[in-house]
């Protein structure tokens, strides 16, 4: 029977934590599209999501020898690292009155429907980064990090009917920056 | 399930009813076959913003990516990003001005190149997520 993700991943952290750089690698390989995408998301800046990243697998790797499967999936483990790595730059950008690189390169709307999609996402990723933290978290783990309402509401520490009122707040705010987007055909 | 209720869902995880809470998904999914039109017509409006979340993909995490990071964590400590290497030849400059100018260099270079990189502000986030302890969600936000 082959091994589940959740299974492959515990593997790969126990070979990280005896010392195994080639599982680590492979973990690596493996995680750092998510960690990535979770840290752009939430940041809107690609290289503070690059250094979230970096902070994140020293973290990984260093705690890898103390990994024990099965307390919490190692996933759900890795993006609550991430997060809180998220949460320190933007209590530092908040003390700075700091905004994110994305809403300040919003080109607002178009000036007509012919959009190259490269243009469309960058519209999506500065309308994102304009919704208060707690609606671009909710959306950022559920929709494009695809997790399950209970996983994502536990990460966000809040119950599952507080994270749809979240997602259905975000997602309405998105619909109104981006009305001149949304083609509901 | 109540059409109030598919709505709600809907416009909390979108169109696909794949990505709803495990437990409403078959009374969703009967409840779209049962009132096809009216169910519809919430889908296409939950699949238009999906589209355009859609349109914005995630950044690449390509192979030199990947080896950086990987070096860094094996190492210990972040390195700097490739776009500000020329911070570090401006730091190293100085120094070695300054090194020529007699002052005692050679005491700073050591420790300046060695120091690891600053550690996030607050709470170790390891910590954090293995107690389940992180920032509690700013109330004032959201």
């Amino acid at each position: 029977m082959t091994a589940g993700p959740g299974e492959a991943d515990d593997e790969l952290v126990r070979l990280a934590g005896k010392g195994d750089t080639g599982a680590f690698r492979s973990l690596v390989a493996r995680k750092l599209p998510r960690v990535l995408n979770l840290a752009r998301r939430m940041l809107g800046d690609p290289e503070e999501a690059q250094d979230v990243a970096q902070e994140t697998f020293i973290r990984v790797w260093r705690h890898a020898p103390r990994w024990r499967p099965g307390r919490a999936a190692f996933d759900t483990w890795l993006h609550r690292v991430a997060l809180n790595l998220c949460y320190d730059r933007l209590r530092r950008r908040r003390g700075h009155g700091e905004i994110a690189a994305a809403a300040l390169e919003d080109p607002g709307p178009a000036p007509d429907r012919n959009l190259h999609a490269l243009d469309i996402g960058r519209r999506v990723e500065a309308a994102l980064q304009c919704l208060p933290r707690r609606q671009r978290e909710a959306i950022a783990l559920c929709h494009f990090q695809e997790l399950g309402a209970v996983e994502a509401a536990g990460l966000m520490r809040v119950s599952v009917e507080a994270l749809e009122s979240l997602l259905a707040r975000g997602r309405r705010a998105l619909r109104v920056s981006l009305a001149d987007l949304v083609d509901e055909r | 399930m109540t059409p109030e209720r598919f709505a709600a869902l809907a416009r909390s995880y979108g169109a696909d009813i794949g990505r709803w809470p495990a437990r409403e998904r078959a009374a969703g999914r009967t409840l779209s076959e049962a009132n096809r039109a009216a169910a519809a017509g919430v889908l296409a409006q939950a699949a238009a913003l999906d589209r355009l979340l859609a349109a914005a993909p995630g950044p690449a995490a390509d192979l030199a990516l990947q080896e950086r990071v990987f070096r860094c964590a094996i190492a210990g400590r972040a390195t700097p990003r490739t776009g500000r290497w020329w911070l570090g030849f401006g730091l190293g400059a100085g120094l070695a001005g300054a090194a020529a100018a007699g002052l005692a260099a050679g005491l700073l270079i050591g420790p300046l190149a060695l120091a690891p990189a600053p550690a996030a502000s607050g709470a170790d986030p390891v910590a954090q997520a293995s107690n389940l302890l992180g920032e509690p969600p700013d109330p004032a936000d959201g």
